[in-house]
């Protein structure tokens, strides 16, 4: 990798990172700060400014402290034997942003200690009454909460697209291709032709394929909030809600799946490498504004309702840790998403089905 | 079709279940062999515990008015619904009669009990699409 190209793909993925932190807290309900529950009356406090204000300041600060320090060991060549003019090694980019993510959580925890003491002291109590009334619709799932995944059907003509010409064309590929490329389009690593590393791409297409499929099934199964007061209005809301969300991932789906059907095409039959390496950057960028703008404007609609749990089943406003309650998938209390409960023994099978798949990949390449 | 609980009620909330389906079945809302939800599903959404939506399906499952499948899950009964046998004129019976005795004690006569008895039988029936008897 050259050393602009380094500099530029290092500066990007963590300028994402110090956004994606500095607005974390701005991607939960009102009544939510730092993960702990606040009095509906109190949500604009003037404190709470205050706390989302040093918050700001400090995953920023640490952000270019921690770039400082990781900017002058690469340039000091204390952490890599490369020559200084070979710009920053990928695994030090790696470990940047690992390591910055380290850091920002552990402020964003400090933050949720902090307003959690000072809910205590200001004596607010957010513990809610035991609930009167309880309502839900039995026949909630066979209406059309979500896209039918009939939606995924241009994603996978897509995918099927891109491995027939690939496999029509095949003699017309070069008989090295490209693995693995630099933000400037210059090739790092290549290998003998074969047919599935021709195919690799559309594999990774179907995988993507596969996860936006099983996204759009758990906002389908995701438990249902209805208000016993007003019932009925809140199911309109909440199919609402659930249909925007389903809209968000089938879009995001088609948009990754084009993505890769891009890459192999300039990968194969050749074409300007340049392009691709600014497609390889600005890709992921476009990905987080979507989902950013997209799940903040869901978001609001939706209004400060909607947490489940309470305070002490937030870990660190995080990790959502509830014994008491049969859901596994829950809307998460700051963030974009779901997150699972962590109190069911099924999670922890997802996470450990989760780091084997990572391990084997990264064995297997 | 929306279930509603009153979670302080002196009724016990599996019973509140229970009434709740019956009355979805009496009024056609609930089809035969229509599918409800899971046990975790429904309680879940509801916010009780598991138990108490088992205890409600598998007493449902009991009285015939549902039947409960190895891979479908809980379905309203397909075929026949249970009669109105004897067990069920006792059940009747017993029931019926703390209500007359309170009715008498509080001093409501006969025609405005049964009248009562009969407006909660015609809205249900009337809601099926049935006329009222």
């Amino acid at each position: 990798m050259t050393a602009a190209g380094s500099w530029i793909s290092f500066s990007l993925l963590y300028a994402i990172m110090i956004i994606v932190f500095v607005t974390l807290p701005f991607f939960s309900p009102r009544n939510i700060i730092f993960g702990i529950s606040i009095p509906d009356k109190h949500a604009d406090h003037q404190a709470m400014h205050g706390f989302r204000l040093r918050y700001i300041w400090s995953v920023i600060v640490a952000g270019i402290l921690w770039a400082i320090l990781i900017i002058a060991l690469s340039l000091a060549g204390l952490l890599e034997e490369l020559p200084v003019d070979n710009g920053i090694s990928e695994l030090l980019i790696v470990t940047s942003v690992i390591g910055y993510i380290l850091i920002a959580s552990i402020i964003f925890i400090v933050f949720h200690g902090q307003v959690s003491d000072y809910k205590r002291q200001q004596g607010w109590s957010t513990t809610p009454p035991m609930p009167k009334k309880a309502a839900a619709d039995l026949k909630f799932r066979s209406s059309s909460i979500v896209y039918s995944n009939y939606w995924f059907l241009p994603h996978l003509l897509v995918t099927l697209l891109g491995a027939g010409a690939a496999l029509a064309l095949y003699d017309r590929i070069p008989d090295e291709i490209g693995m693995r490329y630099s933000i400037e389009g210059e090739v790092l690593h290549s290998a003998e032709k074969t047919v599935h590393r021709v195919l690799l791409l559309n594999y990774v297409q179907l995988a993507v394929i596969g996860v936006f499929i099983f996204l759009n099934y758990t906002i389908r199964s995701l438990r249902q909030k209805l208000d016993p007061s007003a019932p009925a209005e809140s199911r309109k809301q909440e199919i609402r809600y659930r249909r925007s969300m389903s809209l968000l991932m089938i879009s995001l789906g088609f948009l990754l799946v084009v993505y890769f059907a891009l890459l192999q095409a300039m990968t194969l039959y050749g074409g300007n490498m340049k392009l691709a390496g600014s497609l390889a950057v600005l890709f992921p960028l476009l990905t987080v504004a979507v989902i950013g703008a997209a799940g903040f404007r869901i978001q609001r609609k939706r209004g400060k309702e909607g947490a489940d749990g309470q305070d002490h089943h937030w870990k660190g406003g995080m990790l959502y840790y509830n014994p008491a309650d049969p859901a596994l998938i829950v809307e998460k209390r700051v963030g974009v998403g779901w997150t699972i409960n962590f109190a069911r023994p099924v999670s922890w099978l997802i996470i450990a089905s989760f780091i084997l798949t990572i391990t084997v990949i990264i064995i297997l390449s | 079709m929306i279930i509603q609980l009153d979670l302080e009620s002196d009724i016990p909330i599996y019973r509140q279940l229970v009434n709740q389906i019956i009355e979805g079945i009496a009024t056609g809302l609930l089809n035969p062999g229509e599918q409800l939800p899971s046990v975790r599903s429904l309680a879940a959404d509801l916010g009780i515990n598991l138990h108490t939506v088992n205890k409600a399906y598998t007493h449902l499952k009991q009285e015939g008015f549902l039947q409960i499948h190895r891979q479908k899950g809980a379905l309203i009964q397909p075929h026949s619904m249970p009669q109105a046998d004897t067990p069920f004129k006792h059940k009747l019976m017993a029931e019926v009669r703390p209500l007359a005795a309170e009715a008498i004690c509080r001093g409501m006569n006969e025609d405005a009990f049964i009248a009562a008895c009969r407006a909660a039988y015609s809205s249900i029936h009337h809601n099926k699409g049935g006329t009222t008897p």
